[in-house]
């Protein structure tokens, strides 16, 4: 398998990811209005990560968790940058408006990258050892209707537009 | 018709041609992922680039998405003297392409589309048209007559 083949792979799952925060965010039954925010959080941040390992391999850059999540986007870029075709349609998905402030925003929150004492999406949290345990599931950091349909649409258009790119790449390469 | 030298040197090229356009093409054929419906090589004569358009089922984007066009210089896989146009959509995305070219008030990146897709209706030659299952081949066939091939 090429590192192309990669590519598509990780990208077709950053696809379902953010399929399946929109499918989250609807709240079905036997969900509770307090469990969608930090679920579509975690679907759309797992979605971006995949979003972000797929473009590097389509570069030719190899997976690393080394980096700073910016970092990493920047040095993807600088490759894609050099490039002619499509690795130059990678640069106007990541830079289109407000997508990386949400990568940002949603990968900062994911367990790992936050300390044991910081907000993730994931895991109770507590801000000082006095303090009262904070639970992703209902907490206000993840509540707000508005932000869900701005992560989703991000999470959506960057994985959609980069399949395409993978796609275009594994047919003409 | 031509003949002398560079006809029969016209004819070779054409030929190589023909046989890179279907090898990519069936190359892209054994991709299991993202399924070929249709291939379709079009501006056959005039330069030395490779015009190619596939439509692919599920390709990704929504139904209203302008088909993606991109750009590629000769590799090891394709040893052409040009470059490689590749247009590639789904059926949906070619349906909707197909109306917004046709409309009377087009939009502002109708042009382009028109221009793609008159080409096509222009000398398309169809080098891939899916079988098999019957979804796939009913939409293939859906495709062909969209573009005014059949």
């Amino acid at each position: 398998m090429s590192g192309i083949d990669d590519a598509v792979a990780w990208l077709t799952q950053a696809r379902s990811d953010a399929r399946t925060a929109e499918a989250v965010a609807q709240g079905r039954s036997p969900m509770r209005p307090e469990d969608i925010g930090c679920h579509v959080a975690l679907l759309c941040a797992q979605s971006f990560e995949k979003s972000i390992k797929g473009s590097m391999l389509l570069v030719g850059q190899t997976l690393t968790l080394t980096h700073e999540v910016e970092t990493r986007i920047d040095s993807m870029l600088r490759q894609a940058d050099i490039r002619k075709g499509p690795w130059r349609l990678l640069r106007p998905l990541f830079d289109a408006p407000g997508v990386r402030r949400l990568v940002l925003t949603l990968l900062a929150w994911t367990p790992g990258a936050a300390s044991a004492a910081d907000p993730n999406y994931e895991y109770p949290w507590r801000k000082l050892p006095t303090a009262v345990v904070a639970v992703p599931c209902g907490h206000p950091l993840f509540e707000d209707v508005t932000e869900h349909a701005r992560w989703i649409e991000a999470a959506r258009a960057l994985s959609d537009g980069l399949a395409k790119i993978g796609e275009a790449i594994q047919r003409g390469r | 018709m031509a003949t002398g030298p560079n006809a029969a040197q016209a004819r070779r090229v054409a030929e190589y041609y023909e046989g890179a356009a279907q090898e990519l093409v069936d190359a892209h054929a054994k991709l299991e992922r993202s399924p070929l419906v249709l291939a379709v090589r079009y501006h056959l004569t005039g330069d030395l680039d490779l015009h190619l358009l596939e439509v692919i089922e599920d390709f990704p984007g929504t139904d209203e998405d302008l088909p993606l066009t991109t750009e590629f210089e000769p590799n090891e896989r394709l040893r052409i003297l040009g470059k490689l146009h590749l247009t590639l959509a789904s059926p949906r995305q070619i349906e909707h392409a197909v109306r917004v070219a046709g409309s009377h008030q087009r939009r502002p990146k109708a042009g382009p589309l028109k221009k793609l897709l008159d080409a096509v209706k222009e000398d398309g030659c169809v080098l891939f048209q899916a079988r098999s299952p019957a979804g796939r081949a009913r939409a293939a066939r859906t495709m062909k007559e969209a573009l005014g091939l059949s």
